[in-house]
């Protein structure tokens, strides 16, 4: 046939390799690390940078005086460390502690605290572009400290900024 | 003050329980210890609960057992203070101390509720009883008077 030319398997398959469609998402784009735990039947995450450990529950020792959303004390190898039901900040009601009940060591605004949250879902990494803006009909009270919304299995994951949310608190 | 190594420095306590929670004083600030109401049956006195002078409810720290009295000072004058056993005398290293954590300094509003300790792996809440509230149903004159009593033998 006129103007055909054999060739061989092998560069047809390296001609297909080099016009294969390249990914749009561009390989290098930096990822960071995402905690992702539940508090009530609601998802929310914070930024890896932010959680220094991840700890069961433990017994938490009430000091007298606090308000209601600071749980008390844990000892943590000779650190004592306070610990905030972070449900009471987010304005969700109390729930019982359970076997899944978690306590994440968070840093945030200079100060670091416990936060007793309901379940630990998953820690992955994810790339900037996977958060996205907050909805515009966030509740207010949500408003301050929420700073995106990531997609996770289907569900919508509330990312919450540390640094704001502990400001606010001790404001 | 000027910097000291704090495992050179001792401090002595009084450790007990209420409703569970452990507390303690500084033994400075414990007056006596009475076994039992038997005591003080002679004369009639005020007992506080805890749970009053912290200003919390009574359902927090519910006398469970075996109550021992603790007669503590606060600022000018003597209070009884129903505790439970076992009240322990113990010396500590000043290391043992523990400042509270930045947020629970910044958000506690109890005067009295002073730092923790830390004692065979428990966390024991040190109580400065000057800074207890005297309830407010009890008048000044009432308090002195009813806590104006002979120190038994």
């Amino acid at each position: 046939m006129m103007h055909e030319k054999k060739v061989s398997a092998k560069q047809i398959l390296s001609f297909r390799h080099d016009t294969a469609p390249r990914s749009l998402i561009p390989i290098d784009e930096p990822t960071f690390k995402l905690v992702i735990f539940s508090i009530q039947d609601e998802f929310f995450c914070i930024a890896g940078t932010h959680i220094r450990e991840i700890l069961p529950y433990s017994t938490i020792h009430f000091v007298p005086g606090c308000p209601p959303e600071l749980e008390g004390v844990i000892n943590i190898r000779g650190d004592i460390t306070s610990v905030i039901r972070l449900g009471s900040l987010l304005g969700l009601n109390k729930t019982p502690i359970t076997r899944h009940s978690s306590i994440l060591l968070g840093i945030g605004d200079g100060l670091t605290s416990g936060l007793l949250v309901d379940r630990m879902v998953d820690v992955l990494d994810t790339p900037q572009s996977a958060i996205h803006s907050p909805a515009t009909t966030l509740p207010d009270h949500l408003r301050t400290f929420v700073s995106g919304v990531y997609r996770y299995r289907n569900q919508a994951v509330t990312m919450l900024d540390l640094d704001l949310l502990f400001h606010e608190y001790l404001r | 003050m000027v910097s000291m190594e704090l495992s050179n420095t001792w401090l002595d306590l009084v450790l007990f329980q209420v409703g569970g929670y452990s507390f303690a004083l500084e033994a400075d600030q414990v007056i006596s210890m009475y076994a039992s109401n038997d005591q003080l049956k002679q004369k009639e006195f005020t007992f506080f609960s805890l749970a009053d002078l912290l200003m919390l409810p009574a359902t927090i720290f519910p006398i469970t057992h075996q109550p021992r009295i603790l007669e503590i000072k606060c600022q000018n004058v003597s209070l009884l203070v129903a505790v439970e056993e076992p009240v322990i005398f113990q010396r500590f290293r000043g290391n043992a101390l523990h400042p509270f954590p930045e947020m629970i300094r910044r958000r506690l509003c109890q005067p009295a509720v002073l730092a923790l300790v830390i004692w065979e792996e428990k966390l024991i809440t040190l109580l400065d009883s000057d800074g207890l509230t005297i309830p407010a149903r009890i008048n000044e004159s009432e308090l002195t008077q009813k806590n104006s009593f002979e120190l038994p033998e």
